[in-house]
């Protein structure tokens, strides 16, 4: 700082810029970190804590105590590992569809002139601010009609339709992003159209694309309501199970329902950690070209 | 080493009409540039000529074959996009040999093409680079060889240097044209630059509003503009033109008048049969064939083709200078002697020569030959 007397109000201004507000904002940040992460610390650690030690007030945690047996009694169950399963089939096949549907729309919605275009962008997303509510009894009948209840494919299906408006307008705003010429010197070079979009517009949108997979797959895998209306025994998806759990009288240790929650979060988490460099990429900076 | 023939070409896009009517014939091994500026249907038509977009109407032919309905790759042309368009993906061995992998052509071969072509433009040591690690410059080398790996029969360049800053454009110009010069392999260049076009082109065709305005040598493109737009476009600085009344007797006279000038040229039998003329036109004048008049007494006596001005704008290049004199409303761009300590509000006379002007019908802008 400088010594000079008339320099002193600039030199406060500098310093508070400088010093005080990343401390502000540092603050602001961990604020909006601990509010968000605080409830699956919580459910974290009564997942691996005896109930009577968070129950009590105030808690008595130990790290004694701290055991993953609760994880590997509701693995041990029959149920629980097979909705988990169920969930991890159906998400993956969502989101795998959802790109392929979504893929094959969005470019010519990118790349085509193609009459009414705008009006397919904003129907295919107006129908998706009905609410999911309005739709259960016919696709309840729709199902019931296609002998599919409680099969997997039913909510593949029904997950695929309600998130392929969001799939396909994400996917064509990667694809806007990419110069037309990049796609033209693709098919100078030798590629058909379709060619093109798999050999050029799909691995140059990368990160965009895996961005988009990821929500698919989270869309799929958070589902609840038609999870319970639509499977019974056999296709229940671990959200519904949990959920059963959770109001189960039967389950009165709370260790469980948490180890249970933990293992509908941490395949998601997993994934999100592991394609985080792609995700923040496609989503904060699109298609870098 | 191809002809390229376009049949009244055109191209609509919904009720727009990008292209009206376009025909052309470029000749084996000549470099065309299609020039004019954004909105005009040159890329539009490249498009075309490379199979990109579909032809509305009329038809394209390569070496007599109609290609009108052949898909991109089929017709063995190649394309430097405006900012390459390389394949980030890939690195530069991966965007030079892409078409060549398509192609299906053995391993071993491409490895052999590719070298041979990154040899030729000095991109030898960068084939393992990613794109992103590669200059300016470095790409556009990076785009030719992808173009010149196929063997094209013809290259096609939309606008490639038009993203460059002034240093680059200037030296990788040169590098199109030693190219053209050493591949002599037919070229249609595409630019809203006309020095460029100048430069680089044996023939141009100058477009406006989806048609071609004039096509044919550089030269006579520059020489002998057949409209008023070609005149103004081409050329810098920009052909002077004043509006005024033409007029040509029987006996040869000829005049040109407007509110603050009167121009007079001599009889001249030399120009042929003389066709009497009465109309609306514009003069034109390029710079560097204006002659400022040292000595405003010299001219001769029977003609009265002087220019009496004061300058108005004074502009050093080094090699040249330009100056403007300007009276009424009326502009001329003289090109002067550097060393010429010209200053703005100085009355000077310039001399428009006979066989140096332009005529242009002020009605249709169509040049008027005398």
């Amino acid at each position: 700082m400088s010594a000079v007397p008339y320099d002193l109000s600039y030199s406060m201004r500098q310093f508070l810029y400088d010093r005080v507000r990343p401390i502000i904002l540092y603050a602001l940040a961990g604020i909006f970190v601990v509010w968000t992460v605080a409830p699956v610390l919580w459910i974290a650690t009564m997942s691996v804590q005896p109930e009577i030690n968070y129950v009590s007030v105030p808690p008595k945690l130990s790290l004694a105590d701290v055991s993953l047996r609760w994880y590997a009694d509701m693995l041990a169950q029959a149920d629980v590992a097979a909705a988990l399963q169920n969930s991890i089939v159906i998400a993956f096949t969502t989101m795998t569809l959802c790109l392929v549907f979504g893929a094959l729309a969005a470019y010519p919605l990118s790349r085509l002139q193609l009459p009414r275009k705008n009006w397919f962008l904003t129907i295919s997303i107006v129908s998706r601010m009905i609410p999911s509510m309005v739709l259960i009894i016919p696709m309840f009948l729709i199902m019931r009609q296609l002998r599919l209840l409680d099969t997997h494919l039913s909510l593949i299906i029904v997950y695929t339709t309600f998130l392929l408006p969001y799939v396909i307008w994400m996917l064509k705003n990667f694809f806007d992003q990419i110069p037309y010429a990049l796609e033209a010197a693709a098919r100078m070079d030798g590629c058909t159209r379709l060619g093109a979009l798999f050999r050029v517009m799909i691995p140059v949108a990368g990160p965009g694309v895996v961005a988009t997979a990821v929500f698919a797959f989270i869309g799929a895998w958070n589902e609840f309501l038609f999870g319970l209306i639509l499977s019974t025994r056999l296709a229940v998806p671990i959200t519904v199970k949990l959920s059963a759990l959770v109001s189960s009288t039967f389950h009165s240790d709370t260790s469980l329902v948490a180890a249970t929650g933990m293992l509908a979060i941490i395949p998601v988490v997993t994934l999100v950690f592991v394609l985080n460099r792609y995700i923040v990429r496609g989503l904060v900076e699109g298609v870098k070209y | 080493m191809s002809r390229v023939s376009l049949r009244h070409v055109a191209k609509s896009f919904g009720p727009v009409q990008a292209v009206k009517d376009v025909t052309l014939d470029i000749p084996d091994g000549a470099f065309v540039t299609l020039l004019g500026p954004s909105g005009c249907g040159k890329t539009t038509t490249l498009n075309m000529l490379a199979g990109l977009e579909k032809v509305t109407r009329g038809d394209i032919f390569i070496d007599e074959q109609n290609v009108t309905k052949w898909a991109p790759h089929e017709r063995g042309m190649a394309m430097v996009f405006q900012n390459y368009a390389l394949y980030p993906h890939m690195n530069v061995f991966g965007n030079i040999a892409f078409a060549l992998q398509l192609a299906k052509v053995p391993k071993a071969q491409i490895k052999e093409r590719v070298h041979r072509v990154a040899k030729a433009l000095e991109l030898e040591a960068l084939l393992e680079r990613r794109i992103s690690q590669l200059s300016g410059g470095q790409q556009q080398r990076v785009a030719l060889a992808r173009a010149m790996v196929k063997e094209p029969k013809v290259f096609l360049f939309d606008e490639p240097l038009s993203n460059l800053d002034a240093a680059l454009r200037t030296r990788m110009r040169s590098e199109i044209k030693k190219l053209h010069q050493q591949l002599q392999a037919t070229s249609i260049f595409v630019t809203h630059d006309q020095e460029e076009a100048m430069i680089l082109s044996d023939y141009i065709a100058v477009m406006r509003e989806g048609l071609v305005v004039q096509y044919g040598p550089a030269e006579d493109i520059y020489r002998r503009p057949q409209h008023l737009y070609v005149a103004t476009f081409i050329g810098k600085p920009r052909m002077s033109t004043l509006s005024g009344h033409l007029r040509v007797t029987n006996d040869g006279a000829m005049t040109f008048e407007s509110d603050t000038i009167t121009l007079r040229w001599p009889f001249m039998p030399q120009h042929g049969p003389i066709i009497p003329i009465d109309t609306q036109a514009h003069l034109g004048i390029r710079a560097e064939d204006a002659q400022l008049l040292v000595d405003a007494n010299a001219t001769a006596p029977h003609s009265s083709d002087v220019f009496h001005g004061e300058v108005t704008l004074v502009e050093p290049l080094g090699s040249d200078t330009f100056i403007e004199v300007s009276r009424g409303g009326n502009a001329i761009v003289v090109r002067v002697a550097p060393d010429l300590h010209l200053r703005p509000q100085i009355p000077v006379s310039v001399r428009l020569p006979r066989h140096k002007l332009h005529f242009f019908d002020m009605a249709n802008g169509n040049r008027i030959d005398l």
